[in-house]
């Protein structure tokens, strides 16, 4: 153990300097083994000799039933369909060894191996898309460092590329894209968007980088070694910050692009053509967000203001990393300004900004259209100084390597932007000579195909670690890695086509197994593996047949039906089929995932309603292939659930549970309990609450809107509505509002895409930044210059709940060059009632109208945003509406309308309000009522996806 | 950063029996506190006795989230009202603030002050009935933390640091202890709002721990835990019939397969999942309590009812053995007080008041006082200095918690601030000082209770913490 206090490399032991990990890597001669045991690659050498040796016996190599759904599930994440498994058995009836090794070189060729094996990468890498504190901001643009991960393992890149790219691709390959957003892996960690403790924030932020840099490609526990000499390894607090030292110039910039160097020039130059009116612009802003500024800059300690206040040219590395903290807090607040607000008193200046803020629009069509980088650089060419404490004060140390290695000082080449620091780091771990970093990488390799790595604990190679089960091994497989440059697939390509990956897992253990690896550390078997979070979710996608592939691109919610790699991750709040299942939430490295059985697991499984709805779609597909009886169908649920026909014994267990008689099963209705209010039929007598209202033409019921029932939202498929100038003009009433910033929308057109024409009529809520019961408009549609842009619009006219009301909004797209919404609000309650008005100017000129949306009263075409109360009635007149033709002033001649909804029947015989309607859930999608056939195949099927061979390769 | 009191463990194979190995076991175990497999050699399950006779079982921990104000409640400062209006005296160190607020005017507390119970201790008129409780509570006035914001601080007070991705205390003391019910969670969290707590989940996370570690939150309602009902249109006996198909398969997969030992686990996973389904409504559901006890905890009072009927449930699930139980108050910061401190800690407070009351005389008269240690506090105090004219910023250098019952002597006071309540003085409890003592209160040495991660021998206090003396004289 080293001395604490002393820095000196005497102070390593023999034994420190015999640490396994650091010894050069040997190619190993093959051991011998008799031929008897057939070995089939050297891997089975080096196996099957420890085997021999402890007195235990392999087990038989595996059917290819059992094979072909390891090595998709290995390979691809994926179940095989039945036509593959069967393309396969049939090759492998003919030719067991060729038909693998074509099987093999398939897989690894595919798309999908990408996918599936970079899920293994980004848990080492703490990927995670967002900011994990409590804001836990989303990182829009981090998706791209996922799709280089999949893109690089598919291309097969070396590894040694793959790593240096990742630590220093912005010092080398500045201009181009898809390798400077490797350099996302250093900026992965969590990020405290309000941390005042500047210095504190940088430190913690520093030491994660350096934690996971020495953990992912060194396999060094180093994080000890921050406050101390590391108490079991020969690791010293000086190597600590010597490794911190390459990485403590580096930077996280908002505002850099990712494009090629022609992209980039370009950029520049629309810059350079703009810069006078961005000056300009820029200085409006200043002006008036001075305060704010700096007020923001003021709740930092006094230390770090001052830093701030320096010029730019003054500050030394240091600390314009700490003003760059600032600044971005500085910019958040500024992203929130409202300049509006500011200029209340000064109307010219205002106006001045709107017509320079215009200009500056039109020149945008002309702006390269570049991604905002998500990446890693350092903050100039000159070093920041790292330093640590020690008893005697403060101590500067430069980028040094472990002083157990005994390698000479690191050769450093500054660029014109950038250190050189890390470009040098990663030439030492991507050397040839680096014992540690083959052995860490094909270690990982042989941690995912097995289930353990022959090191069980992939991020230490250190004493708190475990020493590796097959130490020539690893060094046989290491040196096959050097040896073909880097490349992944070679590697698996060696793993996947020994005997021991081809073994059987169906063997118990014999007595001296159990007795002397009972834990199966010497692959007397292959070892049975639990499916991942990852895994099971998308066989279950598979089976049920509703798995869509995506080709990279931003991530998408966990209910669409698209691999598990493409489903957002937040790190408050996962995904919870996945965390349930044990998927990382990114805090820091995962280099193991545990492999959990709970109770909370069982539950998810049977009640949550996304396995039954994959259920209920693979009983669609069995039922699709019309199965003559109980018998046919059990052995289509088997053979497209499990990949296998069932025993005798469970296909007479099964067409029993098909068969059987059980009177509480729902034949043809939805069971009552899905009803909340089985007494409602979706209408109220008009008296309710609006038998003060004279005049305006209602009839004697009012539709009930109610969030959580079946009468959420009416759609009215039928209305052809093309005009971009129109009025919608309401009745009704609001119980209350959302307690969020949901707006409580009666009418819609919009599927929640900002990127999609639409429009929403509605009330604000509780957390608006619109302040509550603000009357607003959501419009979203193309402006002069062909952009579409989406602009809420506030009336100020504040709406109170639980009284009658009249509102109206009368849209006037471009007329002049000028697009104007006026809105109206009446209170109803009272016998005398004024039309108070509002008249707001917009952007959007055209485009409001999109025909493939649904018009929807209630709600809009997207989760939440559901009106709670009533509707009397409705209409819509395709041109923007005068005061004096609107409803409300009971006008002498009734303008053509486009909708006009009012409700003096009775419900129909299909439950219908009114003829051309449809009733529209959002919480529960909509289910057709199952036949007694499809309910008990669906449980069938619900039961297999959850039975254990479903979710274990065993 | 100190880094003292690191045992060196006797062998590498002791930490991982200790500390982890067999998780698909272990998790199970965790979450229902059972053995699984009697006999396996890797459930930890088996070694889960305690370190020494503690007198605590279990632990419900009220949690005032924002940072209520210890010098208007708990620890009274002439000195403050005094020079209010004035700067910080420059004898002060200057902290950093979250807003900043260094350097504005002292804020007077308007509270009166009384000395109450036999121990005298001094409890402010906006919390009236605490006096009733004044000779159980063991206040502790110089709690120190680490995190100047609320994510830094409502993480570090839940997991020891203001970074996320490390256990929390709930975990560590299910972890440690396993829990006594096989049909419930070991580790629930209940709060008064919808209101998202800062960080959510990640405050009852498991961390670098398997999942089921992770505390449950209840949610009073129809489905009070996740995924706990029928899904809708399943009756009882179709489920059943699913259940007893989906266990046959399972056996018969099993056949051949024995030595997997998870095959087995997932198996009494449902079964477990299946009790657990009749058994938590029952848990939380109050409408079996007298009259008289519904009045103790304030639940005929609109003011008091959200909080008491936390308290209330609180008691019924540590009665049928759940671990830990985590209480927020004021959910998504509401102790917040940047401005207007008056009004916000004078609605707070008299939400709390008697739940809290209520909940400490309701364990007493039932003899579970001893073996439930309930703790309150936020995960900062508030400054002297003002804020916003009628307001505090956060404090996290000096400010109060107080436990009860465990064994836990009541009617003292432990360690100081100083005369402005700024900094703690005496007697420092660190965060980590203080998830220490609590896990010697439940009869764990800290410093035993080790979990093994990418190599390093992890513990609740980062190997930082010493459990208080005066609490857990033992240590």
């Amino acid at each position: 153990m080293p001395v604490m206090a002393s820095t000196s490399s005497e102070i390593f032991s023999e034994k420190d300097r015999s640490w396994w990990a650091i010894q050069p890597i040997r190619d190993p001669e093959l051991q011998k083994v008799s031929l008897e045991a057939k070995p089939e690659s050297p891997i089975d050498h080096f196996i099957l000799s420890k085997i021999h040796e402890a007195g235990l016996t392999p087990a038989p190599q595996a059917g290819p039933q059992e094979l072909v759904r390891r090595i998709y599930l290995d390979l691809h994440g994926l179940p095989p369909t039945q036509e593959q498994s069967e393309r396969f058995k049939e090759a492998f009836h003919n030719d067991p060894d060729t038909a693998w090794e074509k099987l093999v070189d398939e897989l690894l060729e595919h798309r999908r191996y990408g996918e599936r094996w970079a899920s293994h990468w980004l848990d080492v890498v703490r990927y995670a898309e967002s900011d994990g504190y409590r804001a836990d901001d989303y990182r829009p643009n981090v998706y791209l460092y996922r799709d280089y991960v999949i893109n690089s393992l598919n291309a097969d890149k070396p590894y040694d590329q793959f790593v240096k790219e990742q630590l220093a691709a912005d010092e080398f390959a500045y201009d181009q894209p898809d390798k400077l957003i490797a350099t996302a892996f250093l900026r992965h960690g969590v990020y405290e968007w309000n941390q005042r403790n500047a210095r504190m924030q940088w430190d913690i932020m520093l030491s994660e980088m350096t934690n996971v840099t020495g953990e992912v490609f060194l396999g060094l526990g180093i994080g000890c070694a921050r406050c101390h000499d590391h108490k079991f390894d020969p690791l010293l607090q000086r190597d600590y910050y010597g490794l911190q030292a390459f990485l403590s110039s580096v930077w996280w910039p908002e505002n850099r692009k990712l494009g090629t160097a022609e992209e980039l020039t370009a950029l520049k130059e629309w810059n350079k053509r703009n810069s006078e009116l961005q000056a300009e612009l820029a200085g409006i802003e200043l002006e008036a967000q001075k305060g704010k500024i700096a007020n923001t800059v003021k709740q930092f300690p006094d230390d770090i203001q001052a830093i701030y206040h320096k010029p730019s040219s003054e500050r030394t590395t240091n600390e314009e990393q700490l003003a760059q903290l600032v600044e971005r807090q500085v910019n958040n607040q500024r992203n929130k300004f409202k300049i509006d607000n500011a200029f209340k008193d000064k109307p010219e200046r205002l106006n001045l900004y709107k017509e320079l803020k215009k200009q500056l629009e039109d020149q945008k069509k002309e702006k390269p259209n570049l991604k905002n980088a998500f990446i890693t650089i350092d903050v100039g060419p000159n070093p920041a100084s790292t330093a640590y404490k020690t008893r005697s004060g403060l101590k500067e140390v430069l980028p040094s390597f472990p002083a157990l290695l005994g390698l000479p000082t690191p050769k450093i080449i500054p660029t014109n932007s950038s250190t050189g620091r890390r470009t040098a780091l990663a030439r030492w771990i991507t050397s040839n000579d680096n014992p540690l970093t083959p052995r860490v990488i094909v270690n990982r390799i042989w941690q995912h195909h097995f289930g353990t790595g022959i090191v069980p604990t992939p991020n230490d190679f250190g004493t708190l670690g475990e020493p590796p089960s097959h130490p020539e091994l690893l060094d046989w497989l290491a040196s096959r890695f050097i040896d073909g440059e880097w490349k992944l697939k070679e590697i698996h390509r060696l793993i996947l086509k020994s005997k021991t990956y081809r073994q059987t897992a169906r063997r118990e253990p014999s007595a001296v197994e159990n007795l002397h690896d009972p834990s199966n550390r010497l692959l007397w078997r292959f070892p049975p593996q639990r499916l991942s979070a990852e895994q099971l979710r998308d066989s279950m996608l598979a089976v049920s047949g509703e798995l869509r592939e995506k080709n990279g691109g931003p991530s998408v919610d966990g209910n669409q039906p698209i691999r598990s790699i493409y489903v957002k991750k937040r790190r408050n709040s996962p995904n919870n089929i996945l965390r349930c299942f044990d998927a990382p939430t990114g805090f820091d490295s995962a280099p193991n995932r545990p492999k959990t059985t709970t109770p909370t697991q069982a539950l998810l499984l049977i009640n949550n309603e996304w396995p039954i709805h994959r259920a209920r779609k693979v009983a669609d597909r069995i039922l699709a292939k019309k199965p003559h009886n109980p018998s046919e169908t059990a052995i289509l649920a088997f053979t497209h659930i499990l990949g296998r026909k069932p025993s005798n014994d469970e296909l007479s267990t099964v067409t029993e549970f098909l068969s059987q008689k059980i009177n509480d099963l729902p034949v043809t209705d939805k069971p009552k309990s899905t009803h909340k209010f089985p007494n409602e039929d979706g209408l109220r007598p008009i008296e309710q609450h609006f038998s003060k209202v004279k005049e305006l033409g209602l009839g004697k019921h009012a539709l009930w809107l109610q969030p959580g029932s079946r009468f959420e939202q009416l759609h009215s498929p039928q209305t052809k509505l093309e005009s971009d100038s129109f009025t919608i003009e309401a009745v009704t009433i609001l119980d209350s509002i959302h307690k969020d910033a949901s707006v409580n929308t009666l009418a819609s057109r919009w599927n929640g895409n900002q990127s999609r024409s639409g429009w929403t009529f509605g009330i604000t809520s509780v957390k608006s930044r619109y302040q509550p019961r603000n009357f607003i408009l959501h419009l979203i549609g193309q402006n002069p210059g062909g952009r579409t842009i989406y602009e809420p619009i506030a009336s100020n006219l504040r709406i109170p709940t639980g009284k009658p009301v009249y509102l109206a909004a009368s849209i006037q797209t471009r007329v002049n060059g000028k697009s104007t919404v006026t809105f109206h609000y009446a209170d109803l309650s009272e016998s005398k009632s004024e039309l108070q008005s509002s008249t707001v100017s917009f952007q959007i000129a055209h485009g409001l109208q999109n025909p493939a949306t649904k018009l929807l009263l209630g709600g809009r075409d997207q989760r939440g945003h559901l009106w709670d109360g009533q509707l009397a009635r409705l209409l819509i007149t395709p041109r923007a509406l005068k005061k004096e033709e609107l409803l409300f002033s009971v006008p002498v001649e009734e303008p053509t309308r486009t909708l006009d909804l009012k409700f003096n029947q009775p419900v129909d015989a299909n439950n219908l309000p009114l003829p051309n309607t449809e009733w529209v859930r959002q919480t529960t999608p909509q289910q057709e009522p199952l036949s007694r056939e499809q309910t008990t195949l669906a449980d069938l099927c619900h039961v297999l996806l959850t039975s254990n061979e479903f979710l274990y390769l065993h | 950063m100190p880094c003292y009191n690191f045992e060196l463990p006797a062998s590498r194979r002791e930490f991982l029996e200790k500390a982890g190995s067999g998780f698909g076991a272990l998790a199970l175990a965790a979450l229902t506190g059972e053995s699984i497999l009697q006999g396996a050699s890797t459930n930890p399950a088996a070694s889960k006795i305690p370190h020494r006779l503690g007198n605590a079982k279990s632990v419900i921990w009220l949690f005032m989230e924002g940072g209520p104000s210890h010098i208007d409640l708990f620890d009274p400062k002439p000195l403050l009202n005094k020079l209010a209006g004035q700067k910080l005296p420059d004898s002060f160190d200057r902290p950093v603030t979250a807003m900043g607020e260094v350097n504005s005017p002292l804020l007077a507390s308007k509270r009166k002050w009384k000395q109450h119970g036999q121990g005298g201790l001094w409890i402010s008129d906006w919390l009236p009935n605490h006096a009733n409780i004044a000779d159980e509570l063991c206040v502790l006035r110089s709690c120190v933390s680490d995190g100047i914001n609320h994510a830094g601080g409502v993480c570090q007070m839940n997991t020891g640091s203001v970074f996320g991705g490390r256990p929390s205390l709930g975990a560590w003391a299910t972890y440690g202890l396993g829990t006594e019910n096989q049909s419930l969670p070991g580790f629930v969290v209940l709060k008064d709002s919808k209101s998202a707590i800062v960080n959510g989940v990640r405050c009852w996370g498991s961390g670098f721990m398997p999942a089921g570690y992770q505390g449950v939150l209840l949610e009073p309602g129809e489905e009070p835990i996740a995924n706990l009902n029928l899904p809708n249109g399943v009756s009882r006996n179709r489920n059943e019939r699913k259940l007893a198909l989906l266990n046959k398969i399972n056996r018969q997969h099993s056949i051949g397969r024995e030595s997997n030992t998870e095959l087995e686990a997932r198996i009494r996973s449902y079964e477990l999942a299946y009790r657990m389904q009749a058994e938590a409504p029952e848990a939380i559901d109050l409408s079996s309590e007298t009259k008289s006890t519904r009045h103790l905890y304030g639940l005929d009072n609109e003011t008091t009812q959200v909080y008491g009927r936390q308290c209330l449930m609180a008691r019924r699930l540590v009665e049928r053995g759940v671990r830990f139980v985590q209480l927020y108050h004021g959910a998504g910061s509401k102790w917040d007080s940047h401005s207007g401190m008056e009004k916000n800690h004078s609605t707070l407070c008299s939400q709390v008041d008697q739940p809290i009351v209520g909940l400490i005389t309701d364990l007493k008269q039932r003899g579970l006082l001893d073996e439930t240690l309930v703790i309150w506090g936020g995960e900062f105090g508030r400054t002297p200095m003002s804020e916003k004219g009628d307001g505090r910023d956060h404090n996290p250098t000096g400010f109060t918690m107080w436990m009860a019952g465990g064994g836990v002597q009541g009617g003292q006071t432990i360690g100081a601030t100083d005369e402005l309540g700024l900094y703690a003085t005496e007697d420092k409890l660190h965060v980590h000082d203080i998830h220490s003592t609590i896990l010697g209160l439940l009869g764990l040495d800290h410093t035993q209770v080790v979990y093994m991660h990418k190599g390093r021998p992890e513990r609740v206090d980062l190997n930082e913490g010493h459990a208080h003396p005066r609490l857990v004289p033992e240590a």
